[in-house]
């Protein structure tokens, strides 16, 4: 804001510009509208009504704004996701080519890469039912072989008998 | 949410509010926020029919003066609207603000946070 209340922007962008005492560079924008107008473009651009931005509740604009950030947020990870699928697929296929012989071959991921928290959570409950489960089969092949060897001593003893 | 004054006159509430419209169509017709101090004649009306016109446009304008020479404390009314009118352009440049407010800091000599409760 302006020492009047006006709007004003500052029109130094560069080290240069920034010094020589020009202390009468600011732009002022005359009114309110000018301001408005030139805003506009943009939040049509990122996705806001003409009648929203008008007419609509003035705060509005902030929500947009934040949306819009978290949009280029996402479409930031999307591509860096493909570029890692892309790195995947050139190290299996190019790499696996030039790999020494007898050296480990790369294998391409068998599901895609867990990014949300659920699919993180599920992938670690996965981990655990899988272990529980083969801790269970020991524990059983254990017991089959205590109880087998049980009886063997057993038979033994009572042929000695 | 915008701000907005809900004005109780002869038990009906008017609900008073600017949107970007309201403010383009009060600057068209000469409004400046500016100038309220120099020419409040002007102004003043153009401000006060604004704040009606976004809930109430059927209103009359000599409804309009009635109901604002009935209300009692003026200048915290007009005080009320100016402020109103102001934060129109906040969501605006909201943004730059954040971001300039990480890269500089000040400190006062004294305690502002007093001397602005005063």
């Amino acid at each position: 804001m302006g020492r009047d209340g006006g709007i004003e922007r500052l029109t130094s962008t560069t080290d240069e510009e920034d010094y020589g005492g020009d202390f009468n560079a600011p732009i002022i924008y005359k009114t309110f509208t000018d301001l408005f107008e030139e805003q506009f473009p943009y939040y049509l651009s990122i996705g806001m009504t003409a009648e929203q931005y008008w007419d609509g509740d003035m705060d509005l604009v902030i929500a947009y704004r934040k949306a819009d950030e978290l949009r280029l947020e996402r479409t930031n990870t999307e591509l860096w996701l493909q570029g890692m699928y892309f790195y995947d697929a050139l190290t299996c296929t190019i790499g696996n080519a030039f790999c020494k012989k007898g050296g480990e071959k790369h294998e391409y991921a068998k599901k895609p890469y867990s990014i949300t928290e659920r699919q993180r959570e599920n992938e670690r409950r996965n981990e655990e039912r899988i272990k529980s489960e083969q801790m269970l089969a020991q524990m059983k092949a254990f017991a089959k072989q205590f109880n087998a060897r049980r009886k063997g001593e057993s038979e033994i003893g009572r042929g000695d008998s | 949410m915008s701000k907005t004054i809900n004005l109780n006159y002869e038990g009906r509430t008017y609900v008073l509010e600017f949107n970007r419209t309201i403010i383009r169509n009060a600057e068209r017709a000469g409004f400046n926020i500016n100038e309220i101090g120099d020419k409040p004649v002007t102004m003043i009306p153009l401000l006060v029919y604004s704040a009606f016109a976004m809930h109430n446009d059927k209103l009359k304008s000599h409804k309009i003066d009635e109901i604002y020479e009935s209300v009692g404390d003026k200048d915290a009314f007009l005080g009320a609207l100016i402020d109103m009118y102001r934060d129109a352009v906040a969501p605006l440049i909201e943004k730059s603000d954040e971001d300039k407010a990480k890269n500089v800091s000040w400190e006062a000599s004294w305690d502002v946070t007093e001397e602005s409760n005063d």
